[in-house]
């Protein structure tokens, strides 16, 4: 298994690889929307979603371009594996809050609260019909993304896993993304490469 | 490599054991009643677990200590803390009254996987699954597959959820809550009705670590719609792909399948989508039920705790009814059971879908 490409999105700096694609200040809303213009996404949805969401959509687009490249078929044998510490609980807080408030839930709000929605987001997105699966996690573990991986790729059939982690604390955010693929050209899976690209916890995250 | 799954229990609004509860349904009782809602002035149908639990627990860390207990019955003690034992929660939403208690941190369902870990001394850290109304039955995928790879020996998979305000409301916000007890595939159904269970059991390729097997895990399988976020595909996209994965890994053909025990939510789209996808699968004349009308749509512990009551039920040579569906013209090409029959099969498909549009399915043979 190797890792053919990767990409990152913390506090308004998205870079796919090493590559700075944008970087945009203001509040997460703000900031995230900006960062969907630079890439020119056309996804008029992306403005109904979480931040959660809206977070993974952005990461996960330059891994699935490059796995167009490589001739992935994303429509079957393409994975995908959400992993994250904290998912949607922002939209947690802002569901019950809404409750509270006005006596009366959102539909719009409460989907997002289910932490395997960004998977459904991506998976219509790209038009994948692959296994997708969502574990939760204190500290991300590199050992449960291979864990992950292995399960898709020698269980399952995929050639090609699109892992990634969104986490959303207060109203920062931080989101790694990777294609691994069970071959081609990449750095070697192991736990060390991937607690330097996707487990990678920003200072600011709090310690579970 | 054969998986055998046993140390069976489950607390459900029905009872506190996988019998109890098997045979109330049996005898055509349901555990759904209504129930005061405060916060949005009205009265909701709901599963409600009813036998005492522990108070000083979260609710949900309750029900799951409780069902844990029925494992510890049949499973010698050590295997709790083996280093090759892996433990996985399923659930959708966690101990979410701490929410509503104003106690929850960032991380809600990892602290959850943390308390069960540390209670009952898990060697590793529990993994948490979380993939909507899949999660049941993805544990248990998840589990065979790991000990399929070598990286254990045994999987002890818990599926629990709760019922709360949170979820309450928001299934009443889209318009999915039925009027009264859902009626899974019946042609006037009119939505889901929400209920609360843990579910447990230890999948194993030891067989000796169990008196006895309640069944063989054969195979599992899992696909997305990539069609819509809350609404499954009209086609059955996702779920034809599970069915076939799971029967692919199964090596079992559609003609050998003894029942399907669907994911029947009772709401429109769902059980069409399903009837479609499972006509497409080659399975339209299989015996076919759901359990919801018993105790309503437990969410993250559904697939588990339904499949291991159909495998009860093979077990014992009965297909259980699908309470509340009456008429099922719409769907004629389905055997949907509408009074418990007698069976001498054992093959058990038992599918579960989810929001996000994603499926799973799992095939299980009963063993006697």
């Amino acid at each position: 298994m190797r890792i053919l490409a990767t990409s990152s999105l913390t506090d308004g700096v998205l870079r796919y690889g090493d590559r700075l694609v944008a970087q945009e200040t203001g509040d997460s809303e703000g900031s995230l929307r900006g960062l969907y213009h630079a890439t020119a996404m056309d996804h008029p949805k992306f403005h109904k979603m979480d931040l959660c969401s809206k977070a993974a959509l952005l990461v996960v687009e330059h891994p699935l371009n490059k796995a167009r490249e490589v001739g992935a078929d994303l429509k079957e044998r393409t994975g995908l594996l959400a992993i994250n510490s904290t998912g949607c609980r922002a939209t947690d807080g802002t569901h019950w809050q809404t409750l509270l408030e006005h006596g009366t839930a959102s539909p719009g709000i409460f989907v997002y609260t289910l932490a395997n929605i960004p998977n459904g987001e991506i998976g219509i997105r790209h038009g994948m019909h692959g296994p997708a699966i969502c574990l939760q996690t204190g500290p991300i573990r590199a050992e449960d993304i291979v864990l992950g991986v292995r399960l898709l790729m020698e269980r399952h059939g995929m050639q090609h896993v699109i892992c990634y982690r969104s986490d959303i604390f207060a109203d920062r955010y931080t989101a790694r993304a990777a294609l691994i693929g069970k071959e081609g050209e990449g750095v070697l899976v192991d736990p060390i490469t991937l607690s330097n690209t996707i487990v990678q916890d920003d200072p600011w995250i709090p310690k579970h | 490599m054969k998986l055998y799954l046993g140390g069976t229990a489950c607390v459900t609004p029905l009872g506190a054991d996988l019998v109890t509860t098997y045979e109330a349904m049996e005898q055509g009782r349901t555990g759904i009643r209504t129930r005061p809602n405060r916060l949005l002035g009205r009265d909701f149908h709901v599963g409600a677990v009813g036998s005492p639990v522990r108070e000083d627990l979260p609710r949900i860390d309750a029900l799951i200590d409780e069902a844990l207990k029925g494992v510890s019955l049949q499973i010698p003690a050590e295997v709790f803390h083996a280093e090759r034992t892996r433990w996985i929660i399923a659930t959708t939403k966690g101990d979410i009254h701490s929410l509503e208690r104003d106690e929850q941190g960032p991380f809600p369902l990892p602290n959850l996987a943390d308390r069960i870990g540390k209670r009952y001394r898990a060697y590793h850290p529990p993994l948490v699954v979380s993939n909507a109304c899949i999660s049941g039955t993805l544990a248990m995928i998840m589990a065979a597959d790991q000990i399929a790879l070598g990286l254990c020996d045994h999987a002890i998979i818990i599926g629990a959820d709760v019922i709360s305000d949170f979820v309450l409301s928001g299934f009443h916000a889209l318009h999915a809550m039925a009027d009264g007890p859902c009626t899974p595939f019946d042609d006037g159904r009119t939505g889901i009705t929400l209920g609360e269970a843990a579910a447990c059991a230890v999948l194993s390729k030891d067989h000796s670590l169990f008196d006895r097997p309640v069944a063989e895990y054969l195979g599992g399988g899992l696909g997305s719609d990539a069609n819509h976020i809350s609404g499954p595909s009209r086609t059955g996209e996702g779920s034809v792909r599970a069915i076939r994965n799971a029967m692919a890994q199964a090596c079992v053909q559609s003609e050998e399948i003894t029942h399907v025990n669907a994911h029947g939510t009772g709401s429109l789209y769902n059980d069409t989508m399903e009837a479609i996808a499972l006509d497409r699968s080659g399975l339209a004349g299989v015996p076919l039920n759901s359990y919801k009308g018993f105790f309503g749509h437990t969410l993250g512990a559904a697939g588990l705790l339904e499949g291991l009551i159909a495998v009860h039920g093979l077990q014992r040579g009965r297909l259980l009814r699908s309470l509340g569906a009456q008429d099922t013209s719409e769907m004629p090409s389905m055997d949907v059971l509408k009074e418990n029959r007698a069976t001498s099969g054992t093959l058990l498909l038992k599918t579960s879908s989810g929001f996000g549009g994603c499926n799973a399915a799992v095939i299980l043979r009963a063993l006697n």
